[in-house]
């Protein structure tokens, strides 16, 4: 999903080393949804009804199964408007924020302890972005697309790991692999 | 510390499934709508083939090859493949591959749905001509042979082909139903940051209402067909008039879906076309916003108009006027759409690729379609035209170019953009001609024969006509001819071809236009933003 994504780097020094905030791009605000749903539903039960009343009356319970359809639809819809991913490093914290429909989980892990984890299939697509450590991965980016998880591992790793100076690992102990010379 | 545990390998696909498995779970858009484009066309050789037939038996008067029973089971089911089985999935396939694309958006809102939403497409056509297959193997009384329009009394008291064409009725119903609510929930919650409604590409627009159509209509043929159901099986009486019921209540039923889905079929490529005329005249899209008005305006009309088609059975005068001139009043708003294609035409620097071509041919012979509608609409000359083939010939008038011209116009304007190969320019010019030549010679006829007063849905006729309908028959075999030839185009640019460019076509312009061509499964790596 694409998305509109914030990201503050500050440089590794500062307490707030850096924060990622991510969610899905939503072009209708809850007042239109409303709006297209309360159109549409009201025009379906009056057609219903109208019918119905012509003694057509087995048009309303698909007029009726048709709303549920629908309302279904966009309680989802309304159900993940706040949906977002939040990852923020603050001294030796590093911490993942995700809101999904009702729920928000919240993880923290020491930074130093943690390491990056960017799994890619064929043809650099379908990336996979996750932080591990003590042995458990949490993973990150759901609402970034490949090239923007590729660049935040990239970012991540400068901000992870023991060693903050060092270049970015390559090869198979890191499942990470792209062509240094493609821009990202 | 952690509060919750956040899960690997969650919503991730590292290894695409191939072979069967891809396609039936695939949520891409795009392999979507590759799949609903070749199923239309799948079922446009069957339902070509079907009404290939009935032009054979019709090439001479008298009965030649086939008896009246199996002629209506033909024309039934050519007609509700036509409607249901190809102009609807060909419009959702481009709708599937182009919407989320022209809109800056990932995919389409509901991807899951929209796997759904084909797969009902299958088993339902399957449902619709098993009973006529097993008729052929002597089991069973055919399908369903009431005509696409199904009236009562005759679909609650012929054989169970019925009883199929139901089910399948309602599978494809929920099928479109599917589809629409991805199509609004896509255009109004997926558009990339800038693109306001009225910044919107007019192909949005045109699929907008025509899935707001969908969502009124279709819950109206899904009772209608049920309560079919029960009066040929659970004792009811609705189109019955021994029980109390009446049979003219189904007219309303169906032409209340009937009408508005001759938009449904139109408003796709009304908003298509523009995009297709502005890139060959390299001109921007003459009037936007009152096509954007008209679109509406059409839309709105489309659903008050239904009783045009009933004018034979019977209605009070009033009602009969009113239904004449709000139909009549249709006809405004779409000559608002003629002149604003042809004023984007208008003194561009025009090329006639085959895209063009095809729009063109478009413009031409639906305007002949909205004519003849016209004519139809005057409540006191109709009973003269009605079910003869007069409206035979107007109705393929406005259907052929719009579900078939237009939707060619369509494809062979993105196909570039689909395959990544430029088409075989010369074949491509080809299928054009084989079509226009082969429909006209078809149909003009019919508009002859039929003022003569020759009827539709009759395998046999009166000496005096057997001329035209020779032609007619000829033209009709020219027609399907056509079509192979669009399939090995189309096999030929997925083989090989020049190299597309991203921008393939010199005056293109929009979104889809940005990305490489062939457009990667994943099309956009940065969210495009609309100034
Ligand atoms: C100005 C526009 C139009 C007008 C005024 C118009 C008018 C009419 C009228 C009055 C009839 C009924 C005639 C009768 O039953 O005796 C009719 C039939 C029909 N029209 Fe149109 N029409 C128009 C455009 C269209 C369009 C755009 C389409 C499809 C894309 C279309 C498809 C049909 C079909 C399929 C039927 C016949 C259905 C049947 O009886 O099997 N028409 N039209
Ligand atoms: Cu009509």
């Amino acid at each position: 999903m694409f998305t509109d994504m914030v990201i503050c780097n500050s440089g590794q020094d500062s307490p707030d080393a850096y924060t990622l905030l991510a969610s899905p791009n939503r072009s209708a605000s809850s007042a239109t949804t409303a709006l297209v749903f309360g159109g549409l539903m009201f025009l379906v039960l009056l057609i219903g009804i109208a019918f119905a009343s012509a003694g057509a009356w087995l048009v309303l319970p698909f007029a009726g199964l048709e709303i549920a359809v629908i309302a279904a639809g966009v309680l989802y819809a309304h159900r993940h408007r706040g949906d977002y991913e939040r990852l923020a490093i603050r001294n030796d914290a590093l911490r993942i924020e995700r809101h999904v429909g009702e729920r928000l989980e919240k993880v923290e892990i020491n930074r130093h302890w943690a390491q990056v984890v960017l799994t890619c299939g064929q043809g650099g697509h379908h990336c996979r972005l996750a932080l591990r450590s003590h042995g458990r991965e949490y993973e990150f980016g759901r609402y970034l697309d490949d090239t923007q998880r590729v660049a935040v591992a990239r970012d991540l790793m400068q901000h992870t790991g023991f060693d903050q100076q060092r270049t970015i690992p390559r090869g198979r102990g890191w499942g990470f692999s792209y062509d240094e010379s493609e821009p990202y | 510390m952690s509060t919750a545990e956040t899960h690997a390998h969650e919503g991730h696909h590292h290894d695409q499934p191939t072979g069967l498995a891809r396609w039936l779970f695939t949520t891409n858009h795009k392999e979507i709508g590759t799949m609903y484009l070749i199923f239309a066309f799948a079922m446009l050789f069957i339902g070509g083939g079907m009404i290939l037939l009935v032009r054979a038996e019709l090439f001479q008067p008298g009965l030649q090859i086939m008896q009246p029973e199996f002629y209506n089971q033909l024309i039934t089911l050519h007609g509700l493949i036509m409607v249901f089985g190809v102009a609807m999935p060909a419009a959702t396939g481009l709708a599937n591959w182009m919407l989320p694309m022209m809109l800056g958006a990932p995919d389409m809102a509901l991807p899951r749905l929209n796997n759904w939403g084909f797969w009902i497409l299958p088993p339902a056509a399957t449902l619709l001509v098993t009973p006529f297959f097993l008729g052929l193997a002597g089991i069973g009384t055919g399908a369903v042979d009431a005509g696409w329009t199904m009236y009562a009394p005759l679909s609650v008291q012929t054989g169970w082909g019925m009883d199929f064409a139901i089910f399948a009725v309602h599978m494809l119903g929920m099928s479109s139903i599917l589809a629409a609510i991805n199509v609004i929930v896509t255009i109004v919650n997926m558009r990339a940051p800038g693109m306001t409604m009225m910044k919107m590409p007019l192909f949005a627009w045109g699929f907008l209402m025509t899935a707001i159509l969908l969502i009124l209509i279709m819950p109206v043929l899904a009772g209608g067909v049920t309560m079919i159901l029960t009066d040929r099986h659970f004792g009811t009486h609705f189109f019955d008039a021994a029980g109390g019921g009446d049979p003219v209540l189904w007219q309303h039923i169906f032409w209340f879906m009937g009408h508005p889905e001759v938009y449904v079929l139109l408003l796709p490529i009304a908003g298509a076309i523009p995009h297709v005329l502005q890139a060959f005249s390299r001109k921007p899209t003459y009037g936007y916003k009152a096509q954007v008005y008209g679109m509406w305006a059409i839309t709105v009309l489309s659903v008050v108009v239904w009783a045009h088609h009933m004018f034979t059975s019977g209605m009070p005068t009033t009602a009969q006027l009113y239904f004449m001139y709000s139909t009549m009043l249709i006809s405004l708003p779409l000559a608002v759409l003629f002149f604003c294609w042809i004023a984007t035409v208008w003194k561009g620097s025009l090329s006639f690729e085959t895209p063009m071509l095809f729009a063109l041919g478009f413009i031409i012979l639906f305007g002949w379609g909205g004519l003849t509608g016209l004519v139809l609409a005057d409540a006191a000359a109709d009973p003269q035209y009605h079910n003869a083939y007069f409206l035979v010939a107007h109705f393929h008038y406005a259907l052929y170019p719009t579900t078939i011209l237009g939707v060619m116009a369509a494809v062979y304007y993105w196909l570039p953009k689909w395959t990544g190969h430029m088409y075989d320019e010369k074949l491509g010019k080809l299928h054009f001609w084989l079509a226009i030549i082969g429909f006209n010679m078809t149909f003009i006829p019919q508009f002859f024969v039929g003022l003569a007063g020759m009827p539709r849905r009759i395998p046999d006729y009166a000496l005096q006509f057997a001329e035209w309908n020779m032609l007619s028959s000829i033209g009709a075999f020219i027609l399907g001819a056509s079509h192979l030839v669009f399939l090995y185009v189309v096999i030929k640019c997925v083989r090989g071809g020049a190299k597309a460019e991203a921008k393939s076509w010199e005056g293109a312009d929009g979104l889809e236009w940005t990305v490489p061509s062939p457009a990667p499964l994943h099309t956009f790596d940065t969210q495009p933003v609309v100034k």
